[in-house]
């Protein structure tokens, strides 16, 4: 049986009174007939109840079932049951699954294959070209939409250039919100978004002004390249039409391009949930370890639907990963992976001068790139009350992010020794995500 | 060049007609209006110098670390101490940090922050048995954890915080206790009322006649603190002058007198005024107890000045004899309280057994002793005067520990290791009442959850009938998960 950790058990319930529920029903006490094999966990577990409720969990993805009439998902009974194998991997011996589990396992598994299949020639059935047609006119629409938002927007970057810096500490939380929401009406969320972050930024920092007015730069940059959009080649239009909130079609992604084969290392997993919408957001961070290469992958899901549970940080998947295009890929989703066992050593930068050369070079290519990813190797940190910095063997140092609440724990973790460190630079401060000092991984 | 920094103070109050960026920086763009040549430099001029970083150079020493000698923690155990920290079963962290301490482990490094953070300083104590090298050498990076910077005791006491002083005083106590008075003795000066309160506190363990001349200048202090405890402390050094002068004080007071019928009495004289020397004594310094009189409250202090194994001597009789006699007595009140107090004091655990087995008996003895002072006497009871209690109480189906004999009550004040045989007959008698409505024993239940020996807790998953009051299950399901994961932290420090 492929081995469940707690932590990932919890990072999948829906919510903190499931997960509760789902401990106490850790108690061997109220279960019968458990059971795993290579594909499945099962068990019954005896409710409120006369018949005990049937739980079976896929492990191939960590989707669950269960008899109950729950609406949570998942419910108690498959937290339950997934804790205990995580607690007590010999409460589950290795068996053949009973009937119920096998069918529904097999199921699941057959519709696996047709989904991850490459887009099947149904591009080209009859229909396609009135479709094809349709597509277009939509896409010129939204262009067209855009266009007019665009204006406005360079409108209001103009005025608030004349206006002054000054004016974005004092302006009316409408100033930012009612521009926002005019790009939203554009269907360019993505200038949305950043004018709500910008909308953070005064009195934030003591260098505020100066990143607003970076920010006011490279959206104003993203005005202009928009306008010439066909002048660009491909990757970096994408980069254009992706930061103003077009999306990526996946499946067509998956259709159309080949990716990397390759052993990825989890390295960092974070999800966040937005309150007010319940959406929950999941950034996972991988690591090639023939190409090196860095991934993002993000997962979305609302509210009670499960996330991808998989990216459990200092796990192995082994398999094909497809970057969406842009002139410094980043993101990218998986064809097809698999846990395989065992973690493997990062490498990165050896020198900070390194590491800063790359970045220059990517923010060459996407001089919107917000966060740049690498792994520092053999750095130390140091305190310089108030700063935390990140120095590495030649003594060239970097500053950590003010913010960031870890530092004292990345302290202790090196013991005054170098640690690779795996984070996030902004082009101003470096926010570590994960550390390792030898085999041993820290999250921070 | 212009700079970020340069273009973003030219723009705080506004980039007007006049803006003209230097044409260095932005030939390409030309003939546009004055906002948007300005929007377009602050692009180019602040990604080329994000994009320009270069390193800071520094030439400072930090010398890493020592290697450690001990183990770390097992990964389990690491799981339980992180779910402590995060708050769940966070009453088990001492027992926990002790328990992890004497096999020698130590925390792994990314939880010392959490660690030297604690806010219990008693808690933080423990928790530095297993910091570890890594752990001071850490807090030298951090002024707030001077705590766990190790240095000599001489040392802390002289320069140290508050805190600080106080814990090497403590470990000097331990070491050389002469010595450690004299520390006391040296700065007495200097500190504050509170300090001394806590100072003269300190010379608990190890405490002889040798601290009697300072306990007796304690009793001049201008502070309350000060004088309670080393009356406290004169109490149990028998050969004290505090304690003779007591002794002769209310010897005169409580004489027994024998019947040949019904039993002893104790007779009692009313102390008439006090005089200067019980003054310093502390007598008739406070009201006790209101609702008794005036000289009657006088009584309870001169008692309670008095070691109460003295009255056995005297009287011939063991406590729960005295105590007997002394229920026929109209001041039977006083007495009580003062031997509560004494007792107390003095951590007499023969009196505490027999005072609380009275409480335990009599309504009217409940009614004097406040919840404190039952919770001194029953922290000093031996297990097997605990036992004594229950069994005398329990008669399986017949009565059951339900509250009306104030026992439920008393062991959830009981805060120390069980035996097992205190934990059957208690669980026992919990699983024989737990079809019907849930009361006082279901409620106290996860509090015993942290005293019962955590090796019964498989034996107490079993027993409970099959058809539990569904108001017992939650009590008992917290109760068996408190224990189980008492069990599991054994498990997981005693499996390498």
């Amino acid at each position: 049986m492929p081995r469940l950790s707690t932590e990932q058990v919890k990072a999948l319930a829906p919510d903190p009174a499931s997960l509760n529920a789902g401990t106490k029903l850790t108690d061997i006490r109220y279960w019968s007939n458990l059971g795993s094999d290579q594909m499945a966990l099962w068990g019954e577990c005896q409710g409120s109840g006369r018949e005990p409720y049937k739980v079976c969990v896929d492990l191939a993805d960590n989707a669950t079932r269960c008899t109950c009439p729950s609406r949570k998902f998942p419910c108690k009974h498959a937290l339950g049951l997934m804790l205990v194998a995580a607690g007590s991997p010999a409460r589950l011996p290795e068996a053949p699954p009973p009937a119920w589990t096998a069918e529904w396992i097999g199921k699941r598994s057959e519709r696996r294959q047709t989904e991850l299949r490459p887009a099947e020639p149904v591009d080209v059935s009859p229909i396609q070209p009135e479709r094809k047609k349709e597509t277009e006119r939509r896409a010129s629409k939204r262009i067209k939409l855009a266009e007019t938002g665009i204006e406005a927007l360079e409108q209001w970057l103009k005025d608030f250039a004349r206006l002054g810096l000054a004016a974005a500490q004092s302006a009316p939380a409408s100033f930012w919100a009612d521009q926002a929401a005019r790009m939203v009406d554009a269907q360019i969320s993505g200038a949305a978004r950043l004018i709500t972050e910008m909308s953070l930024l005064p009195g934030s920092r003591q260098d505020w002004a100066e990143v607003l007015l970076l920010q006011l730069g490279r959206l104003y940059l993203l005005t202009q390249a928009f306008r010439k959009l066909d002048a660009f080649p491909f990757p970096e239009q994408q980069d254009i039409l992706t930061l103003l909130g077009w999306n990526v079609n996946q499946k067509e992604l998956l259709a159309t391009t080949t990716g990397t084969q390759d052993d990825w290392l989890v390295m960092a997993s974070r999800t966040t949930e937005d309150e007010k919408s319940g959406l929950r957001s999941q950034v996972n961070w991988l690591y090639a370890r023939n190409s090196q290469r860095i991934a993002q992958i993000l997962n979305f899901a609302y509210r009670l639907q499960p996330l991808d549970a998989s990216f459990a940080p200092g796990l192995t998947l082994r398999g094909e990963l497809v970057y969406f295009p842009g002139a410094y890929p980043l993101r990218a989703i998986f064809r097809d992976k698999q846990a395989v066992p065992g973690s493997f050593a990062v490498t990165g930068f050896i020198t900070l001068n390194a590491f800063l050369a790359e970045y220059a070079c990517a923010l060459g290519r996407n001089p919107w790139l917000r966060q740049f990813p690498a792994v520092l190797q053999d750095v130390r940190p140091l305190y310089l009350e108030p700063q935390w910095l990140l120095r590495d063997e030649q003594n060239q140092a970097i500053p950590l992010e003010p913010r960031f609440a870890r530092s004292w724990e990345l302290l202790a973790v090196s013991g005054g020794q170098p640690v690779s460190v795996f984070g996030l630079w902004d082009g101003f401060y470096f926010s570590p995500w994960t550390v390792w000092a030898g085999e041993r991984c820290t999250l921070l | 060049m212009s700079t970020l920094k340069a273009l973003t103070q030219s723009a705080m109050l506004g980039a007007g007609g006049g803006f003209t960026p230097p044409a260095s920086d932005l030939a390409p763009i030309s003939g546009a209006d004055p906002q948007a040549l300005f929007l377009a430099s602050a692009a180019v001029i602040g990604i080329g110098e994000i994009g320009g970083r270069i390193p800071v150079v520094l030439e400072i020493e930090d010398p890493a670390c020592p290697a450690e000698s001990s183990a770390y923690l097992p990964e389990a155990a690491v799981g339980q101490l992180k779910r402590m920290l995060a708050g769940e079963f966070e009453s088990l962290l001492p027992e926990f940090l002790d328990l992890t301490a004497s096999r020698g482990f130590l925390a792994p490094p990314e939880l010392l922050p959490v660690l030297l953070g604690i806010g219990k300083a008693d808690i933080r104590q423990k928790a530095l048995q297993i910091v570890g090298r890594r752990g001071e050498w850490l807090a030298r990076h951090n002024p707030a954890w001077g705590f766990a910077v190790s240095r000599l005791p001489q040392d802390a006491w002289e320069h140290g915080s508050f805190g600080e002083r106080l814990a090497a005083l403590g470990q000097q106590r331990a070491d050389q206790p002469d010595e450690a008075r004299g520390w006391v003795e040296d700065t007495w000066g200097q500190d504050s009322p509170e300090q001394r309160a806590a100072f003269i506190a300190a010379l608990e363990p190890g405490l002889s006649m040798a601290d009697e001349t300072l306990l007796e200048i304690c009793l001049d202090d201008r502070r309350k603190e000060v004088r309670q405890i080393a009356r406290a402390l004169l109490l149990r050094l028998e050969q004290s002058q505090l304690v003779l002068r007591s002794w002769e004080r209310a010897r005169r007071l409580v004489k027994k007198k024998f019947k040949l019928l019904g039993g002893d009495q104790i007779e009692v004289v009313l102390p008439a005024e006090v005089n200067t020397a019980g003054r310093r004594d502390g007598i008739g310094e406070r009201q006790v107890q209101k609702t008794l009189g005036e000289k009657a409250d006088l009584l309870v202090q001169i008692i309670s000045l008095v070691p109460p194994q003295f009255w056995n001597r005297e009287f011939g009789r063991p406590p729960g004899k005295i105590l007997q006699a002394a229920m026929n007595s109209d001041w039977r009140e006083a007495l009580v309280l003062g031997w509560q107090m004494a007792a107390a004091s003095a951590r007499d655990s023969e009196w505490a057994s027999a005072l609380v087995a009275l409480w335990a008996e009599r309504e009217e003895i409940r009614k004097i002793m406040d919840q404190d002072g039952l919770t001194a006497l029953v922290q000093l009871l031996k297990v097997e005067s605990v036992e004594a209690l229950v069994a005398q109480a329990v008669r399986p189906h017949i009565t059951e520990l339900d509250d009306r004999h104030k026992l439920v009550t008393l062991l959830t004040r009981y805060q120390q290791p069980w035996s097992p045989n205190l934990a059957r007959m208690v669980i026992g008698s919990a699983q024989r009442q737990s079809l019907s409505a849930p009361n006082d024993l279901a409620y106290a239940l996860y509090g015993f959850g942290r005293w019962v020996p955590p090796e019964l807790a498989e034996e107490f998953r079993e027993g409970w009938g099959e058809d539990l009051h569904v108001g017992w299950s939650a009590p008992i399901n917290r109760f068996l998960g408190l224990l189980k994961f008492r069990q599991e932290i054994r498990q997981s420090v005693s499996s390498q």
